[in-house]
């Protein structure tokens, strides 16, 4: 059976196959097979480990080190030892004459007195008095010494298998004076299967990292090995370029109306009061052309109409016209209609469409931004898109209106609509649509059937079915945003990190 | 939207004089009448009125409302009204100065059973006619409502005008003043004032001791305020819209009635020296073709449907009958009755302003069924969809720009002189679209192009990491026309304009200008011309016409934006481009 090795196993068994019976260890391994990094040969050895090659030992070793105290001992001589001589040399051995020599520091006098007590050093009159047998005190600190430099010797420290026991247990009591460190130490040895493994098969291969032209050009990489990555690590992420999901949601709304049937409309910003609200029978006196709600415009201030337009939307806002209505009562400026403004709604563009094409069947669409006077915050923004679409034809009702709108929305991904009664200047019947979004029904429009205030003058006589929505509300809650102002202040960031709708 | 508030006891003390057993949460459904109940709580209701239903700002009118609506009880479309024998009689001058003059008394209101409830009723009364001021009245232009403590009235009444010196005491106040100082001085003659801009004789209704009831729009006198003990009540209501001020009478009568009060009738000798019986409780009685209705709906009904439905929405249906035979042989309108339609006739409460035409029926009588029961009908006429004639182009354009790495990003179009003009130095003020109520100097006028946009983006990005790829693809206004403009910016270390030539020339060849063998050529801009360092900004001119300009960005223009990074970029006009390219598959 062949075995599949892949280089460093490779090198490893054969140095393994040239001294069996023998433990090796880690050092001894990369030692011979010539790699830095320890991370190797653990790795080959646990695959040969795993191929029943080799067996695997892991043991746990104590080193020991010197610490603070101990390499200060070592260098300067063991507190004891020092205080030894210092008896056996000094006339005056009193308490009072060690205080004052600079032997030991003061705040070791009271360990170093505690350590020649237990060598049998007695204290008798405030004098220190040797016992009879000093030679013996002696051996015994020499033999200390002996141990801290043997300790010493080694920089990675010494097994703990390799040291007096007796020494160890003395200075592992003493503060400082060494330290240790746990470490697992692995030795493989090769196994008769692994020892079986013929030279051959233990021929080296090229290992290829990144792939170059250069090398795809030559023939090397045929017997090569190709380096195998993690490939659970993450990369880095690249820049990509993105639509922005609002435009995304754009384009997907679009899609829906062409599908149904829908031939898109575009219309200016600037517009006049009068098509954006007279021909949509708004009264001139209605809040919502106030300046506190519609940016009307310096430049151009006012923009021409054409007189018998105005006369029309005159009689009709006075007291209906002819088209059997009262009318709103009141007043009706022309100049007033003539004025420039920001469209309000996108319903201009719709009835501005009629106008032009008052008795051709249609289903038009449209999606642009409109304005409002409004002050920027999290949930209001001076401008906004809206979407807007109409049919007109003979026989157009509500039930084919709520019947496309439902459809509108199932399209959309909300198949549960249900609709209710609302109210707008310039639709009769007038109706709110809400969708079950997540469980919860939610506002997403507005629709009727236009007034006939609004579109008889216009010359049209089939019934015109609208709806419309605005798209801001809904980016917001798909992206599940609390603040608007992302949508068009964005952090760049944030965008990143919007999937692509 | 108007919003009333009120509280469900108010409500319920209503409703049980009609014997209604009261249902805090059955008033959820009111919102199908034309409302929108916003809060319902154990003790209050906030109800959102729809702009047209003047006919429900109050407790009492909307209580009328849902009795047939929620209830089931049958409508009342008409108020009871006795004579009260009171008459005002309106002097000629009144013509031009504030022609229109209703009244009515009300007597025994019952407004409440201790201070506090009193109290409550005062302030449902003011909040009632202030919102009856805005809705019906427009701010007391078309009608504007006085509402007096008839015990401290001496009838009959006159309305007369007087010059600005005549003097009397206004509400809430000690002393006289003159009608030149209350419309100076006083709170409300401020705000109203304009309503009596350029007269020099200004109405007064008095009584026979020539005390002042009213100087309309402006205020009431002092001595007829309403207060705790007053149960009998007169209210006159002025303007210059007939409808308006009859309504609004008629809704405070209703209103007042809905608490127990007798309504009764003053007769009006106007300033046309005709004498009119005011309010007029009668319904209004209106036709409707079968035609239209069952056009619109798209179902037929029958008399029992139409009955009830008519019936839920305050009115009564008085049956069908045939067209005369003098009617048209072809409908152009939807008001038109043509031989052969039945004609559905309906009375409706004289206050609903909002009737206007045979289609307003329709949508009451489609309310009363309910929208959802309608069925389902799908359009007929057979029609291919299209898209704008632009959209292939710009959405080639955009798949360009993706695969360029941009991201797309989106701004406003609000912006103002410094960004657009000053900040970049493109000199075309003129041809900017300006507003006339800015509310910030920010927001002063539309774009002409998109790249000040960006450089305000990527100014608000600077805490983001480099490089930063954007581009815009979007409107922007030239000469108040909507014009489809691309921009990109590209912040980053490296690149500069070689990056951005070789970008635009990747679009170019994309957009399949090599492929006709179109030709383009760049064209140094002058110095100080466009947010571009000097020699490395350029004008992009395809077959010798201006599409755009393309450069890096003069450190001095980034500064206005608050940047200190390397950035290029490009301003495209792409309608212009659209008519000089060909479309590769055409």
């Amino acid at each position: 059976m062949a075995v599949e090795l892949n280089n460093p196993e490779k090198r490893m068994l054969k140095i393994m196959q040239s001294e069996n019976d023998r433990d090796w260890t880690v050092s001894e391994l990369c030692d011979k097979t010539k790699f830095d990094d320890q991370a190797i040969i653990v790795g080959a050895g646990q695959g040969l480990v795993e191929k029943e090659l080799a067996t695997g030992t892991e043991n746990e070793k104590t080193f020991w080190k010197l610490g603070k105290e101990g390499v200060k001992a070592n260098s300067n001589g063991l507190l004891e030892m020092n205080l030894w001589e210092w008896v056996l040399s000094s006339e005056d051995t009193s308490m009072k004459s060690l205080q004052s020599s600079n032997i030991v520091e003061k705040h070791e006098v009271g360990i170093g007195v505690g350590l020649l007590k237990s060598l049998g050093v007695t204290l008798e009159g405030g004098c220190f008095i040797p016992p009879e047998n000093k030679e013996n005190i002696t051996s015994i600190l020499l033999e200390r010494k002996g141990f801290l430099e043997f300790i010493n010797s080694s920089e990675q420290g010494v097994l703990e298998s390799e040291l007096n026991n007796d020494m160890l247990n003395h200075f592992k009591n003493r503060k400082n004076l060494l330290t240790y460190t746990d470490e697992i130490t692995r030795t493989w040895k090769i196994t008769k299967k692994g020892l079986n493994i013929s030279p051959k098969t233990l021929e080296e291969k090229m290992m290829i990292a990144e792939i170059t032209p250069e090398l795809l050009q030559g023939d090397s990489w045929k017997n090569a090995e190709f380096k195998p990555y993690d490939v659970s690590l993450e990369s880095n992420t690249p820049l990509s370029g993105k639509p922005h999901p609002m435009q995304s949601l754009i384009e997907r709304i679009r899609s829906i109306f062409l599908e149904m049937g829908f031939t898109e409309i575009d219309g200016d910003y600037v517009q006049t009061a009068g098509w954006n609200m007279d021909a949509l029978f708004i009264p001139q006196d209605h809040p919502a052309r106030e300046m506190q709600d519609t940016f009307y415009l310096s430049n151009p201030e006012s923009i021409p109409i054409d007189d018998e337009i105005l006369t029309q939307w005159k009689s009709i806002h006075e007291h209906g016209g002819d088209t059997g209505s009262l009318g709103w009562g009141g007043g009706f400026s022309k100049d007033i209609a003539q004025k420039g403004l920001l469209r309000t709604h996108t319903t201009v563009n719709t009835v501005k469409y009629i106008s032009e094409n008052p008795n051709k069947p249609c289903r038009v669409f449209g999606i642009g931004r409109v304005f409002r006077n409004e002050s920027i915050d999290r949930t209001h923004l001076p401008e906004f898109h809206q979407i807007e679409g109409i049919i007109m034809e003979p026989g157009a009702n509500l039930p084919m209106l709520v019947t496309t709108l439902k459809t509108f929305y199932e399209k959309m991904g909300y198949p549960e609509v249900r609709v209710r009664p609302a109210y707008f200047p310039y639709t009769e019947p007038s109706l709110e649509i809400e969708v079950k979004w997540r469980g919860q029904w939610l506002e997403l429009g507005g629709a009727g059937i236009f007034r006939p205030e609004v579109t008889e003058p216009l010359g049209c006589s089939s019934p015109v079915l609208a709806w419309g929505m605005g798209l801001e509300r809904l980016a917001m809650l798909v992206l599940g945003l609390d603040d608007i102002r992302q949508l068009y202040i964005s952090d760049l960031e944030w965008l990143k990190s919007q999937p692509v709708l | 939207m108007p919003t009333i508030r009120f509280n469900h006891s108010d409500l319920n003390k209503i409703q049980s004089r009609f014997g209604i057993k009261y249902s805090k949460n059955l008033l959820n459904e009111i919102g199908d009448i034309g409302c929108s109940v916003e809060e319902n709580n154990e003790n209050e209701i906030e109800i959102e009125i729809f702009p047209d239903r003047a006919d429900l700002l109050s407790p009492g009118t909307l209580a009328h409302a849902s009795r047939p609506f929620l209830h089931n009880q049958d409508a009342v479309p008409n108020l009871e009204i006795e004579s009260s024998g009171i008459s005002l009689d309106v002097d000629e001058s009144l013509k031009d100065v504030r022609p229109v003059i209703y009244a009515a008394v009300v007597r025994n209101v019952n407004t409440g059973e201790n201070e506090e409830e009193i109290n409550e009723f005062i302030q449902t009364i003011m909040d009632h006619q202030e919102k009856l001021h805005f809705s019906l009245g427009k701010r007391r232009s078309k009608a504007s409502i006085g509402v007096h403590d008839f015990a401290e009235l001496k009838p009959n009444f006159k309305v007369i005008t007087t010059n600005e010196d005549f003097e009397f005491i206004p509400l809430a106040m000690d002393n006289t003043l003159s009608v030149k100082k209350i419309l100076s001085e006083h709170p409300k003659g401020v705000d109203y004032a304009h309503l009596l801009e350029g007269m020099n004789r200004f109405p007064m209704i008095i009584d026979q001791n020539n005390s002042v009831l009213s100087f309309p729009p402006i205020i009431n006198g002092n001595h007829t305020t309403v207060k705790n003990s007053t149960k009998d009540f007169f209210i006159d209501v002025t303007g210059w819209d007939p409808r308006a001020c009859e309504c609004s009478l008629l809704l405070v009568c209703l209103e007042l009635a809905s608490r127990g009060g007798k309504i009764e009738s003053v007769e009006i000798n106007d300033c046309n020296n005709q004498k009119i019986i005011t309010p007029n409780g009668k319904p209004i009685k209106h036709e409707l073709t079968n035609r239209l209705l069952e056009s619109m709906l798209g179902k037929k009904f029958t008399e029992e449907e139409l009955t009830k439905a008519i019936n839920r929405m305050g009115g009564k249906f008085l049956g069908i009958k045939d067209a005369p035979e003098s009617s048209l042989e072809i409908a152009n309108k939807m008001s038109d009755v043509i031989i052969g339609d039945k004609i559905i006739e309906i009375e409706m409460p004289r206050w609903r302003f909002d009737i206007l035409h045979p289609i307003d029926l329709v949508e009451e009588i489609a309310i009363g069924h309910g929208y959802e029961s309608l069925g389902t009908d799908v359009p007929k006429t057979p029609l291919a969809g299209s898209a704008l004639n632009s959209s292939n182009f710009t959405r080639r354009f955009t798949t360009c720009l993706q695969g360029l790495g941009l991201q797309q990003i989106t701004s406003l179009t609000l912006s103002n002189e410094n960004d657009q003009f000053n900040n970049v130095r493109w000199n075309e003020k003129e041809i900017a679209t300006t507003l006339a109520n800015p509310i910030t100097v920010d927001h002063t006028l539309l774009r002409t192009n998109l790249l000040p946009g960006l450089l305000r983006l990527l100014s608000a990005n600077k805490h983001n990491e480099l490089p930063q790829r954007v581009y815009e693809l979007g409107q922007v206004v030239r000469n108040h026309s909507n014009k489809t403009h691309a921009s990109w910016l590209i912040a980053s270390p490296t690149g500069g304009f070689a990056e951005g030539r070789g970008m635009l020339q990747a679009i170019m060849r994309d957009m399949a200008l090599d492929k006709f063998n179109i030709n383009y050529e760049l064209k140094e801009t002058s110095e100080g011309h466009g947010p571009w360092l000097k020699g490395r900004g350029a004008e992009i001119y395809v077959s010798n016409i201006k599409v755009g300009e393309i450069g890096e960005i003069d450190p001095h223009v980034s500064k206005n934006f608050d940047l200190n990074v390397p950035i290029h970029g490009v301003e495209l006009y792409l309608d212009t481009l659209m008519e000089l390219v060909q479309d590769p598959v055409h």
